[in-house]
Protein backbone atom coordinates (compact mmCIF):
# COMPACT_ATOMS: atom_id res chain seq x y z
CA UNK A 1 0.00 0.00 0.00
CA UNK A 2 2.76 2.36 1.05
CA UNK A 3 4.90 1.43 -1.90
CA UNK A 4 1.99 2.18 -4.30
CA UNK A 5 1.55 5.63 -2.75
CA UNK A 6 5.27 6.29 -2.97
CA UNK A 7 5.16 5.23 -6.61
CA UNK A 8 2.34 7.69 -7.43
CA UNK A 9 4.15 10.56 -5.67
CA UNK A 10 7.29 9.71 -7.59
CA UNK A 11 5.37 9.78 -10.89
CA UNK A 12 3.89 13.18 -10.13
CA UNK A 13 7.30 14.62 -9.19
CA UNK A 14 8.85 13.13 -12.30
CA UNK A 15 6.14 14.72 -14.44
CA UNK A 16 6.73 18.21 -13.07
CA UNK A 17 10.48 17.99 -12.70
CA UNK A 18 11.46 16.27 -15.89
CA UNK A 19 9.90 13.59 -18.07
CA UNK A 20 6.40 14.76 -19.13
CA UNK A 21 6.90 18.49 -18.74
CA UNK A 22 8.54 19.50 -22.05
CA UNK A 23 5.88 17.73 -24.16
CA UNK A 24 3.08 19.41 -22.24
CA UNK A 25 4.75 22.80 -22.54
CA UNK A 26 5.28 22.39 -26.26
CA UNK A 27 1.67 21.38 -26.87
CA UNK A 28 0.42 24.29 -24.76
CA UNK A 29 2.67 26.75 -26.52
CA UNK A 30 1.66 25.57 -29.99
CA UNK A 31 -2.03 25.72 -29.10
CA UNK A 32 -1.60 29.14 -27.56
CA UNK A 33 0.24 30.48 -30.61
CA UNK A 34 -2.42 29.03 -32.92
CA UNK A 35 -5.21 30.52 -30.82
CA UNK A 36 -3.70 34.03 -30.70
CA UNK A 37 -2.81 33.91 -34.40
CA UNK A 38 -6.42 33.00 -35.24
CA UNK A 39 -7.65 35.85 -33.04
CA UNK A 40 -5.29 38.36 -34.64
CA UNK A 41 -6.17 37.21 -38.16
CA UNK A 42 -9.87 37.51 -37.30
CA UNK A 43 -9.44 41.02 -35.90
CA UNK A 44 -7.27 42.07 -38.86
CA UNK A 45 -9.83 40.67 -41.29
CA UNK A 46 -12.64 42.54 -39.49
CA UNK A 47 -10.73 45.83 -39.61
CA UNK A 48 -9.75 45.27 -43.25
CA UNK A 49 -13.40 44.72 -44.24
CA UNK A 50 -14.42 47.78 -42.27
CA UNK A 51 -11.62 49.81 -43.86
CA UNK A 52 -12.67 48.72 -47.39
CA UNK A 53 -16.30 49.52 -46.64
CA UNK A 54 -15.42 52.98 -45.33
CA UNK A 55 -13.18 53.69 -48.31
CA UNK A 56 -15.88 52.76 -50.79
CA UNK A 57 -18.50 54.60 -48.71
CA UNK A 58 -16.47 57.83 -48.66
CA UNK A 59 -16.10 57.59 -52.46
CA UNK A 60 -19.73 56.77 -53.24
CA UNK A 61 -21.63 58.77 -50.62
CA UNK A 62 -20.93 62.29 -52.03
CA UNK A 63 -21.79 61.19 -55.59
CA UNK A 64 -25.00 59.49 -54.54
CA UNK A 65 -25.99 62.31 -52.18
CA UNK A 66 -25.54 64.95 -54.91
CA UNK A 67 -27.47 62.74 -57.35
CA UNK A 68 -30.36 62.45 -54.89
CA UNK A 69 -30.37 66.18 -54.13
CA UNK A 70 -30.28 67.08 -57.80
CA UNK A 71 -32.89 64.68 -59.10
CA UNK A 72 -35.17 64.07 -56.11
CA UNK A 73 -35.09 67.38 -54.24
CA UNK A 74 -34.45 69.89 -57.02
CA UNK A 75 -35.94 68.36 -60.16
CA UNK A 76 -38.70 66.63 -58.19
CA UNK A 77 -38.38 63.47 -60.26
CA UNK A 78 -40.46 60.55 -59.10
CA UNK A 79 -39.20 58.02 -61.62
CA UNK A 80 -36.95 57.57 -64.67
CA UNK A 81 -33.82 58.60 -62.84
CA UNK A 82 -30.68 58.87 -65.01
CA UNK A 83 -28.94 56.16 -63.00
CA UNK A 84 -26.31 55.66 -65.75
CA UNK A 85 -24.88 59.05 -64.81
CA UNK A 86 -23.87 57.66 -61.44
CA UNK A 87 -21.27 55.46 -63.12
CA UNK A 88 -21.35 52.89 -60.35
CA UNK A 89 -20.34 49.28 -60.83
CA UNK A 90 -23.29 47.66 -59.12
CA UNK A 91 -22.01 44.20 -60.02
CA UNK A 92 -19.34 44.78 -57.42
CA UNK A 93 -20.81 43.37 -54.20
CA UNK A 94 -19.24 45.97 -51.94
CA UNK A 95 -20.36 48.89 -54.11
CA UNK A 96 -23.85 47.44 -54.28
CA UNK A 97 -23.92 47.01 -50.47
CA UNK A 98 -22.80 50.60 -49.86
CA UNK A 99 -25.33 52.05 -52.34
CA UNK A 100 -28.09 50.02 -50.69
CA UNK A 101 -27.10 51.25 -47.24
CA UNK A 102 -26.94 54.90 -48.32
CA UNK A 103 -30.36 54.75 -49.97
CA UNK A 104 -31.81 52.99 -46.91
CA UNK A 105 -30.46 55.82 -44.77
CA UNK A 106 -32.07 58.39 -47.05
CA UNK A 107 -35.39 56.55 -46.99
CA UNK A 108 -35.34 56.50 -43.18
CA UNK A 109 -34.49 60.23 -43.20
CA UNK A 110 -36.66 61.70 -45.94
CA UNK A 111 -40.38 61.10 -45.80
CA UNK A 112 -43.44 62.16 -47.76
CA UNK A 113 -43.44 62.16 -51.56
CA UNK A 114 -39.67 62.47 -51.69
CA UNK A 115 -39.37 59.30 -49.64
CA UNK A 116 -41.55 57.55 -52.20
CA UNK A 117 -39.28 58.83 -54.98
CA UNK A 118 -36.31 57.37 -53.08
CA UNK A 119 -38.05 53.99 -53.15
CA UNK A 120 -38.46 54.27 -56.91
CA UNK A 121 -34.78 55.13 -57.24
CA UNK A 122 -33.90 52.03 -55.23
CA UNK A 123 -35.94 49.92 -57.62
CA UNK A 124 -34.54 51.59 -60.73
CA UNK A 125 -31.05 50.74 -59.54
CA UNK A 126 -32.17 47.12 -59.79
CA UNK A 127 -32.12 46.26 -56.10
CA UNK A 128 -35.70 45.06 -56.15
CA UNK A 129 -34.81 42.55 -58.86
CA UNK A 130 -31.73 41.47 -56.94
CA UNK A 131 -33.77 40.90 -53.77
CA UNK A 132 -36.45 39.06 -55.80
CA UNK A 133 -33.71 36.89 -57.31
CA UNK A 134 -32.26 36.15 -53.89
CA UNK A 135 -35.54 35.03 -52.38
CA UNK A 136 -36.13 32.75 -55.37
CA UNK A 137 -32.68 31.23 -55.52
CA UNK A 138 -31.39 31.43 -51.96
CA UNK A 139 -34.50 30.14 -50.24
CA UNK A 140 -32.36 27.83 -48.12
CA UNK A 141 -29.94 30.58 -47.12
CA UNK A 142 -31.69 32.08 -44.14
CA UNK A 143 -29.63 35.26 -43.78
CA UNK A 144 -29.89 36.23 -47.47
CA UNK A 145 -33.61 35.51 -47.63
CA UNK A 146 -34.42 37.44 -44.45
CA UNK A 147 -32.35 40.42 -45.65
CA UNK A 148 -34.00 40.39 -49.07
CA UNK A 149 -37.47 40.22 -47.56
CA UNK A 150 -36.66 43.19 -45.32
CA UNK A 151 -35.43 45.13 -48.37
CA UNK A 152 -38.54 44.34 -50.39
CA UNK A 153 -40.78 45.26 -47.46
CA UNK A 154 -39.02 48.59 -47.06
CA UNK A 155 -39.48 49.36 -50.74
CA UNK A 156 -43.03 47.94 -50.78
CA UNK A 157 -42.16 45.74 -53.75
CA UNK A 158 -44.71 42.97 -54.47
CA UNK A 159 -43.51 39.37 -54.47
CA UNK A 160 -44.94 36.69 -56.71
CA UNK A 161 -47.71 34.85 -54.84
CA UNK A 162 -46.23 31.39 -55.34
CA UNK A 163 -42.84 32.42 -53.94
CA UNK A 164 -44.41 34.20 -50.98
CA UNK A 165 -46.46 31.13 -50.18
CA UNK A 166 -43.32 28.99 -50.19
CA UNK A 167 -41.58 31.42 -47.84
CA UNK A 168 -44.55 31.47 -45.47
CA UNK A 169 -44.40 27.68 -45.34
CA UNK A 170 -40.62 27.47 -45.06
CA UNK A 171 -39.28 24.91 -42.57
CA UNK A 172 -37.05 27.65 -41.12
CA UNK A 173 -38.92 29.73 -38.57
CA UNK A 174 -36.78 32.88 -39.22
CA UNK A 175 -37.86 32.85 -42.88
CA UNK A 176 -41.53 32.32 -41.96
CA UNK A 177 -41.36 35.26 -39.53
CA UNK A 178 -39.56 37.49 -42.09
CA UNK A 179 -42.20 36.61 -44.71
CA UNK A 180 -44.97 37.39 -42.20
CA UNK A 181 -43.37 40.75 -41.40
CA UNK A 182 -43.06 41.46 -45.14
CA UNK A 183 -46.76 40.75 -45.61
CA UNK A 184 -47.74 42.92 -42.64
CA UNK A 185 -45.61 45.83 -43.84
CA UNK A 186 -46.77 45.65 -47.45
CA UNK A 187 -50.40 44.60 -47.12
CA UNK A 188 -51.19 45.78 -43.57
CA UNK A 189 -54.52 44.62 -42.20
CA UNK A 190 -55.26 42.52 -45.30
CA UNK A 191 -52.48 40.15 -44.27
CA UNK A 192 -53.68 39.39 -40.73
CA UNK A 193 -55.57 36.17 -41.56
CA UNK A 194 -52.76 34.77 -43.62
CA UNK A 195 -50.08 35.64 -41.06
CA UNK A 196 -51.94 34.20 -38.06
CA UNK A 197 -52.86 31.05 -39.95
CA UNK A 198 -49.19 30.30 -40.52
CA UNK A 199 -47.94 31.12 -37.03
CA UNK A 200 -46.37 28.10 -35.39
CA UNK A 201 -43.07 27.24 -33.81
CA UNK A 202 -42.21 30.85 -33.06
CA UNK A 203 -40.27 32.00 -30.02
CA UNK A 204 -41.26 34.87 -27.75
CA UNK A 205 -38.73 37.10 -29.51
CA UNK A 206 -40.36 36.34 -32.86
CA UNK A 207 -43.74 37.10 -31.29
CA UNK A 208 -42.45 40.45 -30.06
CA UNK A 209 -41.06 41.19 -33.53
CA UNK A 210 -44.45 40.51 -35.14
CA UNK A 211 -46.28 42.48 -32.43
CA UNK A 212 -44.08 45.52 -33.08
CA UNK A 213 -44.53 45.24 -36.84
CA UNK A 214 -48.32 45.31 -36.39
CA UNK A 215 -48.49 48.15 -33.88
CA UNK A 216 -46.01 50.29 -35.83
CA UNK A 217 -48.29 50.13 -38.85
CA UNK A 218 -51.23 52.42 -39.35
CA UNK A 219 -53.80 49.82 -38.31
CA UNK A 220 -56.63 51.12 -36.09
CA UNK A 221 -59.46 48.82 -37.15
CA UNK A 222 -61.57 46.28 -35.33
CA UNK A 223 -60.00 43.01 -36.39
CA UNK A 224 -60.87 40.12 -34.05
CA UNK A 225 -57.42 38.91 -32.97
CA UNK A 226 -59.07 36.70 -30.35
CA UNK A 227 -60.24 34.28 -33.06
CA UNK A 228 -56.63 33.03 -33.11
CA UNK A 229 -56.53 32.09 -29.43
CA UNK A 230 -55.91 28.38 -29.53
CA UNK A 231 -55.22 26.21 -26.51
CA UNK A 232 -53.37 23.69 -28.65
CA UNK A 233 -50.83 26.31 -29.74
CA UNK A 234 -47.65 27.32 -27.97
CA UNK A 235 -47.43 30.07 -25.36
CA UNK A 236 -45.64 32.49 -27.76
CA UNK A 237 -48.53 32.44 -30.25
CA UNK A 238 -51.26 32.88 -27.63
CA UNK A 239 -49.19 35.50 -25.85
CA UNK A 240 -48.85 37.49 -29.10
CA UNK A 241 -52.61 37.32 -29.66
CA UNK A 242 -53.34 38.42 -26.09
CA UNK A 243 -50.85 41.31 -26.33
CA UNK A 244 -52.62 42.49 -29.48
CA UNK A 245 -56.03 42.11 -27.81
CA UNK A 246 -54.84 44.30 -24.94
CA UNK A 247 -53.16 46.83 -27.26
CA UNK A 248 -56.29 47.22 -29.40
CA UNK A 249 -58.65 46.75 -26.42
CA UNK A 250 -60.49 43.78 -27.88
CA UNK A 251 -62.34 42.13 -25.01
CA UNK A 252 -63.31 38.51 -25.53
CA UNK A 253 -63.87 37.05 -22.08
CA UNK A 254 -65.15 33.69 -23.33
CA UNK A 255 -62.04 33.15 -25.44
CA UNK A 256 -59.70 33.99 -22.57
CA UNK A 257 -61.62 31.78 -20.12
CA UNK A 258 -61.33 28.86 -22.53
CA UNK A 259 -57.55 29.26 -22.38
CA UNK A 260 -57.60 29.51 -18.57
CA UNK A 261 -59.78 26.42 -18.16
CA UNK A 262 -57.64 24.41 -20.54
CA UNK A 263 -54.25 25.42 -19.19
CA UNK A 264 -54.70 25.99 -15.45
CA UNK A 265 -51.43 26.91 -13.71
CA UNK A 266 -49.60 27.36 -16.99
CA UNK A 267 -47.92 30.51 -18.33
CA UNK A 268 -50.72 30.83 -20.89
CA UNK A 269 -53.42 30.79 -18.20
CA UNK A 270 -51.56 33.41 -16.13
CA UNK A 271 -51.25 35.64 -19.17
CA UNK A 272 -54.96 35.18 -19.89
CA UNK A 273 -55.82 36.24 -16.31
CA UNK A 274 -53.52 39.23 -16.71
CA UNK A 275 -55.22 40.15 -19.99
CA UNK A 276 -58.68 39.92 -18.37
CA UNK A 277 -57.52 42.53 -15.87
CA UNK A 278 -56.00 44.80 -18.48
CA UNK A 279 -59.11 44.52 -20.64
CA UNK A 280 -61.31 45.47 -17.66
CA UNK A 281 -63.38 42.31 -17.97
CA UNK A 282 -66.22 43.30 -15.62
CA UNK A 283 -68.22 40.12 -16.09
CA UNK A 284 -65.27 38.00 -14.98
CA UNK A 285 -64.92 39.30 -11.42
CA UNK A 286 -66.90 36.51 -9.77
CA UNK A 287 -65.27 33.84 -11.88
CA UNK A 288 -61.85 35.20 -10.98
CA UNK A 289 -62.76 34.91 -7.29
CA UNK A 290 -63.82 31.30 -7.81
CA UNK A 291 -60.61 30.60 -9.65
CA UNK A 292 -58.66 32.08 -6.76
CA UNK A 293 -60.27 29.62 -4.37
CA UNK A 294 -59.53 26.68 -6.66
CA UNK A 295 -55.92 27.64 -7.33
CA UNK A 296 -53.12 26.41 -5.13
CA UNK A 297 -50.20 28.19 -6.79
CA UNK A 298 -49.09 31.45 -5.16
CA UNK A 299 -48.11 33.00 -8.52
CA UNK A 300 -51.55 32.30 -9.97
CA UNK A 301 -53.27 33.71 -6.86
CA UNK A 302 -51.19 36.91 -7.11
CA UNK A 303 -52.06 37.29 -10.79
CA UNK A 304 -55.76 36.89 -10.01
CA UNK A 305 -55.59 39.52 -7.24
CA UNK A 306 -53.89 41.96 -9.62
CA UNK A 307 -56.55 41.31 -12.25
CA UNK A 308 -59.31 41.98 -9.71
CA UNK A 309 -57.65 45.28 -8.84
CA UNK A 310 -57.37 46.27 -12.48
CA UNK A 311 -61.00 45.47 -13.27
CA UNK A 312 -61.86 47.57 -10.21
CA UNK A 313 -65.67 47.77 -10.38
CA UNK A 314 -66.25 47.24 -6.65
CA UNK A 315 -67.77 43.76 -6.93
CA UNK A 316 -64.82 42.08 -5.24
CA UNK A 317 -64.34 44.48 -2.32
CA UNK A 318 -65.62 42.06 0.35
CA UNK A 319 -63.57 39.23 -1.08
CA UNK A 320 -60.38 41.30 -1.11
CA UNK A 321 -61.06 42.61 2.38
CA UNK A 322 -61.43 39.07 3.74
CA UNK A 323 -58.09 38.14 2.22
CA UNK A 324 -56.37 41.22 3.59
CA UNK A 325 -57.68 40.56 7.09
CA UNK A 326 -56.73 36.87 7.05
CA UNK A 327 -53.57 36.73 9.15
CA UNK A 328 -52.94 33.11 8.11
CA UNK A 329 -52.28 34.11 4.51
CA UNK A 330 -48.79 34.86 3.18
CA UNK A 331 -47.91 38.57 3.40
CA UNK A 332 -47.49 38.88 -0.38
CA UNK A 333 -51.13 37.86 -0.91
CA UNK A 334 -52.36 40.25 1.79
CA UNK A 335 -50.33 43.11 0.31
CA UNK A 336 -51.76 42.52 -3.16
CA UNK A 337 -55.27 42.18 -1.77
CA UNK A 338 -54.89 45.60 -0.13
CA UNK A 339 -53.35 47.11 -3.26
CA UNK A 340 -56.28 45.85 -5.31
CA UNK A 341 -58.65 47.37 -2.77
CA UNK A 342 -56.90 50.70 -3.26
CA UNK A 343 -57.28 50.25 -7.02
CA UNK A 344 -61.06 49.92 -6.52
CA UNK A 345 -61.47 53.50 -5.31
CA UNK A 346 -63.91 55.22 -5.03
CA UNK A 347 -66.03 52.08 -4.38
CA UNK A 348 -63.63 50.98 -1.66
CA UNK A 349 -62.97 54.37 -0.04
CA UNK A 350 -65.22 53.87 3.08
CA UNK A 351 -63.73 50.44 3.70
CA UNK A 352 -60.17 51.69 3.31
CA UNK A 353 -60.86 54.44 5.81
CA UNK A 354 -62.25 51.88 8.26
CA UNK A 355 -59.25 49.58 7.83
CA UNK A 356 -56.95 52.52 8.38
CA UNK A 357 -58.64 53.44 11.64
CA UNK A 358 -59.14 49.95 13.05
CA UNK A 359 -56.22 47.94 11.67
CA UNK A 360 -53.75 46.38 14.09
CA UNK A 361 -49.99 46.86 14.01
CA UNK A 362 -49.29 44.29 11.30
CA UNK A 363 -52.01 45.66 9.03
CA UNK A 364 -50.81 49.23 9.52
CA UNK A 365 -47.30 48.16 8.54
CA UNK A 366 -48.67 46.43 5.45
CA UNK A 367 -50.65 49.51 4.48
CA UNK A 368 -47.63 51.75 4.92
CA UNK A 369 -45.60 49.40 2.76
CA UNK A 370 -48.21 49.21 -0.03
CA UNK A 371 -48.78 52.97 -0.03
CA UNK A 372 -45.09 53.82 -0.11
CA UNK A 373 -44.35 55.74 -3.33
CA UNK A 374 -41.30 53.58 -4.05
CA UNK A 375 -43.38 50.37 -4.11
CA UNK A 376 -44.62 49.66 -7.58
CA UNK A 377 -47.63 47.57 -8.36
CA UNK A 378 -46.72 45.55 -11.40
CA UNK B 1 -28.91 98.25 -47.41
CA UNK B 2 -29.63 94.55 -47.82
CA UNK B 3 -31.83 92.79 -45.30
CA UNK B 4 -29.87 90.51 -43.03
CA UNK B 5 -30.50 86.83 -43.79
CA UNK B 6 -32.42 84.86 -41.15
CA UNK B 7 -30.05 82.56 -39.31
CA UNK B 8 -31.00 79.01 -38.27
CA UNK B 9 -29.06 76.75 -35.93
CA UNK B 10 -29.47 73.09 -36.95
CA UNK B 11 -28.46 70.53 -34.32
CA UNK B 12 -28.36 66.98 -35.65
CA UNK B 13 -25.86 64.14 -35.29
CA UNK B 14 -27.06 62.12 -38.28
CA UNK B 15 -24.82 63.11 -41.18
CA UNK B 16 -27.44 62.40 -43.87
CA UNK B 17 -30.24 64.32 -42.18
CA UNK B 18 -27.94 67.21 -41.34
CA UNK B 19 -26.69 67.56 -44.91
CA UNK B 20 -30.24 67.20 -46.30
CA UNK B 21 -31.56 69.96 -44.04
CA UNK B 22 -28.52 72.06 -44.91
CA UNK B 23 -29.22 71.61 -48.62
CA UNK B 24 -32.93 72.31 -48.32
CA UNK B 25 -32.61 75.38 -46.08
CA UNK B 26 -29.67 76.92 -47.96
CA UNK B 27 -31.71 76.66 -51.17
CA UNK B 28 -34.42 78.66 -49.46
CA UNK B 29 -31.83 81.35 -48.71
CA UNK B 30 -31.42 80.96 -44.95
CA UNK B 31 -28.09 81.40 -43.24
CA UNK B 32 -27.12 78.27 -41.31
CA UNK B 33 -25.11 77.28 -38.27
CA UNK B 34 -24.55 73.55 -37.89
CA UNK B 35 -23.86 71.56 -34.74
CA UNK B 36 -23.45 67.82 -34.34
CA UNK B 37 -23.65 67.67 -30.55
CA UNK B 38 -25.43 69.36 -27.68
CA UNK B 39 -22.16 70.87 -26.47
CA UNK B 40 -21.45 72.56 -29.83
CA UNK B 41 -25.04 73.80 -30.00
CA UNK B 42 -24.93 75.38 -26.55
CA UNK B 43 -21.71 77.25 -27.28
CA UNK B 44 -23.20 78.59 -30.55
CA UNK B 45 -26.38 79.66 -28.79
CA UNK B 46 -24.43 81.70 -26.26
CA UNK B 47 -22.09 83.31 -28.84
CA UNK B 48 -24.19 83.91 -31.94
CA UNK B 49 -27.35 85.72 -32.87
CA UNK B 50 -29.94 83.13 -33.99
CA UNK B 51 -33.49 83.39 -35.39
CA UNK B 52 -34.53 79.74 -35.13
CA UNK B 53 -33.22 76.49 -33.66
CA UNK B 54 -33.97 73.11 -35.22
CA UNK B 55 -32.83 70.30 -32.96
CA UNK B 56 -32.89 66.54 -32.71
CA UNK B 57 -33.61 64.98 -29.31
CA UNK B 58 -31.10 62.14 -29.12
CA UNK B 59 -27.74 63.91 -29.22
CA UNK B 60 -24.32 63.31 -27.72
CA UNK B 61 -23.26 65.32 -24.60
CA UNK B 62 -26.60 67.13 -24.08
CA UNK B 63 -29.94 65.95 -25.41
CA UNK B 64 -32.50 68.14 -27.18
CA UNK B 65 -34.57 68.73 -24.02
CA UNK B 66 -31.50 70.00 -22.18
CA UNK B 67 -30.58 72.27 -25.09
CA UNK B 68 -34.05 73.86 -25.16
CA UNK B 69 -34.10 74.19 -21.39
CA UNK B 70 -30.68 75.93 -21.41
CA UNK B 71 -31.77 78.21 -24.28
CA UNK B 72 -34.91 79.26 -22.39
CA UNK B 73 -32.90 79.97 -19.22
CA UNK B 74 -30.06 81.81 -20.99
CA UNK B 75 -29.65 85.57 -21.26
CA UNK B 76 -29.19 85.59 -25.04
CA UNK B 77 -31.55 84.01 -27.57
CA UNK B 78 -34.01 82.90 -24.87
CA UNK B 79 -37.01 83.90 -27.00
CA UNK B 80 -35.81 82.11 -30.13
CA UNK B 81 -38.37 79.68 -31.65
CA UNK B 82 -37.36 76.02 -31.45
CA UNK B 83 -38.47 73.15 -33.70
CA UNK B 84 -37.78 69.59 -32.57
CA UNK B 85 -37.10 66.95 -35.22
CA UNK B 86 -37.13 63.50 -33.72
CA UNK B 87 -37.64 59.82 -34.35
CA UNK B 88 -39.43 59.55 -30.98
CA UNK B 89 -43.08 59.25 -31.89
CA UNK B 90 -44.54 58.70 -28.42
CA UNK B 91 -46.81 61.21 -26.70
CA UNK B 92 -44.47 61.63 -23.72
CA UNK B 93 -41.59 62.92 -25.85
CA UNK B 94 -43.86 65.32 -27.73
CA UNK B 95 -45.46 66.65 -24.53
CA UNK B 96 -42.09 66.95 -22.77
CA UNK B 97 -40.72 68.81 -25.81
CA UNK B 98 -43.48 71.41 -25.61
CA UNK B 99 -43.18 71.60 -21.82
CA UNK B 100 -39.50 72.52 -21.93
CA UNK B 101 -40.33 75.26 -24.43
CA UNK B 102 -40.30 73.93 -27.99
CA UNK B 103 -42.60 75.66 -30.47
CA UNK B 104 -43.05 72.79 -32.91
CA UNK B 105 -42.38 69.04 -33.24
CA UNK B 106 -41.68 67.21 -36.50
CA UNK B 107 -41.50 63.42 -36.58
CA UNK B 108 -38.86 61.65 -38.67
CA UNK B 109 -38.70 60.84 -41.54
CA UNK B 110 -39.07 64.48 -42.52
CA UNK B 111 -40.69 65.81 -45.63
CA UNK B 112 -38.52 68.66 -47.00
CA UNK B 113 -41.53 70.73 -48.08
CA UNK B 114 -43.14 70.33 -44.65
CA UNK B 115 -39.90 71.42 -42.99
CA UNK B 116 -39.72 74.57 -45.13
CA UNK B 117 -43.32 75.53 -44.47
CA UNK B 118 -42.92 75.07 -40.71
CA UNK B 119 -39.73 77.15 -40.73
CA UNK B 120 -41.50 79.89 -42.70
CA UNK B 121 -44.38 79.79 -40.24
CA UNK B 122 -41.97 80.58 -37.40
CA UNK B 123 -39.58 83.10 -38.95
CA UNK B 124 -40.96 83.92 -42.39
CA UNK B 125 -39.02 83.85 -45.65
CA UNK B 126 -35.26 84.14 -45.65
Amino acid sequence: MLSTLAHIIHDIRAFFEGDGWPVLVIVALVLSVLFWTACLVGIAFFYYRDYRYRRVYSRIYPTLRDFIYEHVLVENRTSHFPVDKLGLDLNNKLVSKVVRHVIHEFIFTIGGEKGQSMRHLFNELGFDKEAQYEIRHSATNMVTTVRSLANLALMKVPIQEKILDQLLKSPQVEIRVAASKYLLQVEGEQAFDRVFEGLHGISQLHALDIFQTIVQGDYFGDYAFSQWLDMSKAFAVNSLVMDLMVYYQELNEAGLWKLIDANKDSKTALKAVNSLGKLLARDSEERLQELYMEESSLTAKLEILKALGRVGQGKSIDFLNRLFMDSNLPLSLRKHAYRSLVAQKPYSTPLLRKIDEQGDRVESKLIRYVNHPMVHYI
Amino acid sequence: MWDKKKRILVVEDNEILLSTMQFVLLREGYDLLLAKSGKEALSLVSDESIDLVITDLALPFANGFEIIDRIRKSNTNNQVPVIIISGYRDDNSIVEGFEVGANDYIKKPISPSELISRVRLRIGHA
